[in-house]
């Protein structure tokens, strides 16, 4: 008996302990939009706030901008993204600038409730306190909306968020951002807005069983929205390695005309950085080329190769077409489609963006996994709303499974010297369905909002 | 090569190679002349047709994916003297200007309203997305589907009545 | 010899040009056309006989004929009305050829808003000309004088009931004719057509796939 009873206080401590630990205080509502904010400081975090393309997930394609309700789609549930307007009742008009604040650094919301890792505040932890000051002045400046958003739907037990304290002590390390007294300024600057607000790494680097970033694998790939999200560095798939320029380029552009078009939840990410200045965009472009290190001897040999084919007389010319296939039946259909559906924009000599990316430079197509290019050949790349964009036709209606799985082990047969993919009918049939969730987005666009609003707005 | 085709619900065998654009064979075997060559490369929409009820583009699409499928072309919806719900209300607004990108226009709207006959008006501008006119009646377009719309539910409304 | 041409050797030669230039074209006009007759209205001026503009078979099937092409904004139709006031007929009794090689007037470029101020005034001019060539001839055979004639529905009655159809008399009279400077045009406060929004004639068969 006594045993158990020591056992029975045990229990109970380490419950009122975690209690203890897990809890978080209210913070006192304030009338936030009532503050008064200098335009400078408001101007600033509109440009903070496309860095960190806070409108893609807290805006329904079609509603108005920041009012959230978007459903992320995760291995544990379908969490909602809240509303950020300055709405006292539904959106954060009561949050103090210092409710702002732990909610970026600790992922608490002003009420003491812990807020899912959705939000990335494993990121956004780095964000200076003066920073997150203009963003909270941004956003309460925007037009209040009110709104009414479904609930979340996580799986049992995570609907209990104390629990989430726990995901914290494991896997958030609070910041500030420490900068590396061995990198420039300009590296530094690069790492603090690429690791923090821009929280590149919450799409490209893979994560844990708990939803965490695997930090031992920064950059090594991720998954986002129904699309790979490319390893950053040595593993990089793109026949042409990255350099800073051309990052800079395709940060500030949507695409490059030696790695093609930005596309699925990148596409937004391009399209907030679209508006930002080149002094912005440089040092993120700086920093991510660093990690990408500098290509092996035998990768910048294939490189300058196939460059010096791409650029060469008769380029296009001989590649593809139906008299280009060898082999059999299927061989010969996928020849047939890629002819007639793929070759007058991917061969037709004019350049990105808008014709199409000469396939033997596509990451898309070298990768040895071949979601995204599944994506976009069943949904294309539809054009942005009211402005020049990229654009590609869908073939979900006019291809089937079958069709789509022949033309594609053609074009990976003859644009990319990677071992045949495995399984494609059957992972075009399932990202079809809807089984593989696909967000399908216009090219260098923000298209969550109505009026491609964001750092445009 | 013979492909065989459902063609406006008429089966037709055209012997061509395999990678021909569908346009083509509607236009020059066919001699169906509603779908247009605009820009041939899926960008502009005017050679749309349905293929199964969804819009397709006939210039990028090969033609012998479609043996077994059936295609729809705007000359398979009604005939001038009984024009469909759609052709009567793009009469009705005057929903053309120069009416090369119509047809294209009115199959991308026909294959939205087969399967939501009462389209927001965002619905309608999304699946008109990928469909260009360059002269100038979008509004009319947008206001002959909406007319469409209710045309298309007053004769299910008279059929469900009478039958 | 051969001189290098340059801007001093042009001015030097200034002189002689604007000589040249002001004596040639007026030669090789008179060379190439007698003496043009009077300015006609629009580009009835260019295409002079009325048949150019309008033929009525002996049936009474009116054809219209214009230089211009229909692009989409609408003159097909405006024209139709232009020819049907004037001639006092429907819309729907006027066959309208557009732009033909070997049937129309070779009217130039259909372009900035020309259509109707250049062919649409030489077909209202020509239809006006030709119904009043029609009431004429009426008032021949009936033996009273044109005024007292009513023309409607492609007959023209007299005041004690007779009728005559178009297609008859049109066929009783030479269109192949010049057509002169002036016409009986309607009085604004008479038109029954012009001044209507009517129905595009080319939108139906735009919209179920036919030859608009």
């Amino acid at each position: 008996m006594k045993i158990f009873a020591i056992l029975a206080l045990i229990v109970v401590c380490v419950i009122g302990a975690f209690a203890l630990f897990a809890w978080r205080s209210e913070i006192e509502p304030v009338d936030a939009a009532a503050q008064k904010f200098d335009p400078a400081m408001v101007k600033k975090g509109a440009k903070l706030a496309a860095l960190g393309n806070c409108i893609a997930c807290h805006t329904v394609p079609g509603n108005r901008a920041f009012s959230g309700g978007l459903a992320l789609p995760t291995p544990f549930g379908a969490i909602h993204s809240p509303n950020i307007t300055p709405d006292r009742e539904t959106g954060i008009g009561t949050w103090s600038e210092a409710a702002f604040q732990r909610a970026m650094h600790e992922g608490v919301d002003r009420e003491g409730e812990h807020l899912y890792p959705a939000f990335p505040y494993d990121h956004f932890t780095q964000v200076t306190e003066e920073d997150n000051r203009a963003l909270y002045a941004y956003l309460m400046t925007r037009e209040p909306v009110s709104t009414t958003h479904a609930g979340d739907h996580v799986m049992f037990p995570l609907g209990f968020r104390p629990l989430l304290a726990g995901w914290k002590l494991l896997f958030l390390n609070e910041g500030p951002f420490r900068p590396d007294p061995n990198r420039s300024a300009e590296l530094n600057r690069g790492a603090y807005l690429a690791e923090g607000l821009g929280h590149c790494g919450a799409c490209h680097s893979p994560r844990n069983s708990l939803g965490a970033e695997d930090k031992d694998r920064h950059f090594a790939g991720g998954e986002a929205e129904g699309w790979v999200a490319y390893a950053i560095g040595a593993t990089s798939y793109a026949p042409i390695p990255w350099d800073t320029e051309a990052i800079a380029f395709y940060l500030r552009n949507g695409w490059h005309e030696l790695h093609g078009v930005a596309d699925g939840p990148m596409a937004e990410v391009v399209g907030n950085l679209a508006d930002l200045s080149d002094q912005d965009v440089d040092p993120i472009a700086a920093y991510v080329a660093s990690l990408m290190g500098r290509p092996d001897a035998k990768r910048k040999a294939a490189a300058e190769r196939l460059q010096a084919e791409i650029s060469g007389p008769g380029a296009s010319a001989a590649k593809g077409g139906s008299q280009a296939a060898s082999g059999g039946g299927a061989d010969m259909a996928g020849a047939a489609i890629y002819a007639s559906a793929c070759a007058l924009c991917h061969e037709g000599g004019r350049a990105p963006p808008y014709g199409g990316l000469d396939f033997r430079l596509s990451t898309a197509v070298n990768a040895p996994n071949p979601q995204n290019i599944i994506n976009v050949t069943l949904f294309g790349l539809p054009p942005a709303d009211g402005e020049a964009s990229a654009v590609m036709p869908g073939f979900a209606a006019s291809l089937d499974d079958r069709q789509i799985a022949n033309l594609l082990a053609f074009i990976r047969k003859r644009f990319s010297n990677g071992t045949a993919w495995d399984g494609i009918a059957d992972m075009v049939r399932r990202t079809r369905s809807g089984e593989h969730k696909v967000a399908v987005r216009p090219a260098d666009s923000i298209e969550r909002a109505p009026v491609n609003v964001g750092a445009k707005e | 090569m013979a492909i065989t085709l459902d063609v406006n619900g008429r089966t037709q065998e055209v012997d061509t190679d395999p990678a021909t654009p569908l346009l083509y064979v509607l236009r020059d075997y066919l001699k169906l002349n509603a779908a247009k060559f605009g820009c041939g490369l899926g960008q502009c929409g005017s050679c749309t047709v349905m293929v199964d009820g969804q819009a397709v583009f006939s210039c990028v699409t090969p033609v012998m994916t479609l043996e077994g499928r059936k295609v729809t072309t705007l000359e398979g919806l009604g005939t001038i003297d009984a024009p469909a719900p759609i052709q009567t209300a793009f009469i009705e607004v005057q929903a053309a200007q120069c009416g090369y990108c119509i047809p294209g226009m009115m199959m991308s709207a026909q294959a939205l309203l087969q399967k939501n006959p009462q389209p927001s008006e965002r619905e309608i501008r999304d699946a008109l997305r990928t469909n260009l006119c360059r002269c100038g009646t979008h509004m009319r377009i947008l206001a002959a589907i909406r007319r469409a719309g209710e045309l298309m539910k007053s004769a299910a409304a008279e059929k469900a009545g009478t039958g | 010899m051969t001189q290098d041409i340059n801007r001093r050797t042009i001015l030097k030669a200034g002189g002689a040009l604007i000589v040249s230039f002001s004596i040639l074209p007026a030669w090789a006009q008179e060379a190439a056309q007698p003496a043009p007759g009077p300015k006609l209205p629009g580009s009835l001026n260019d295409e002079r006989f009325l048949d150019s503009w309008i033929r009525i078979d002996a049936e009474g099937k009116i054809v219209v004929f214009t230089g211009k092409a229909e692009l989409g904004q609408g003159i097909k139709t405006a024209l139709i009305q232009v020819a049907a006031e004037e001639l006092e007929v429907e819309p729907a009794d006027i066959a309208l050829v557009t732009a033909d090689t070997g049937r129309t007037a070779d009217e130039g470029f259909t372009a900035g808003s020309q259509s109707m101020q250049n062919s649409g005034t030489a077909i209202r001019n020509a239809a006006a000309q030709v119904r009043e060539l029609l009431l004429a001839k009426a008032a021949e055979k009936f033996g009273t004088g044109s005024g007292e004639l009513k023309a409607a529905e492609k007959v023209i009655t007299a005041p004690d009931g007779r009728k005559a159809g178009y297609g008859e008399l049109a066929a009783a009279i030479d269109l192949h004719i010049e057509a002169k400077p002036q016409s009986m045009l309607k009085a604004p406060g008479t038109l029954r057509i012009i001044g209507k929004s009517l129905p595009r004639v080319d939108i139906p068969a735009k919209v179920t796939g036919g030859i608009a």
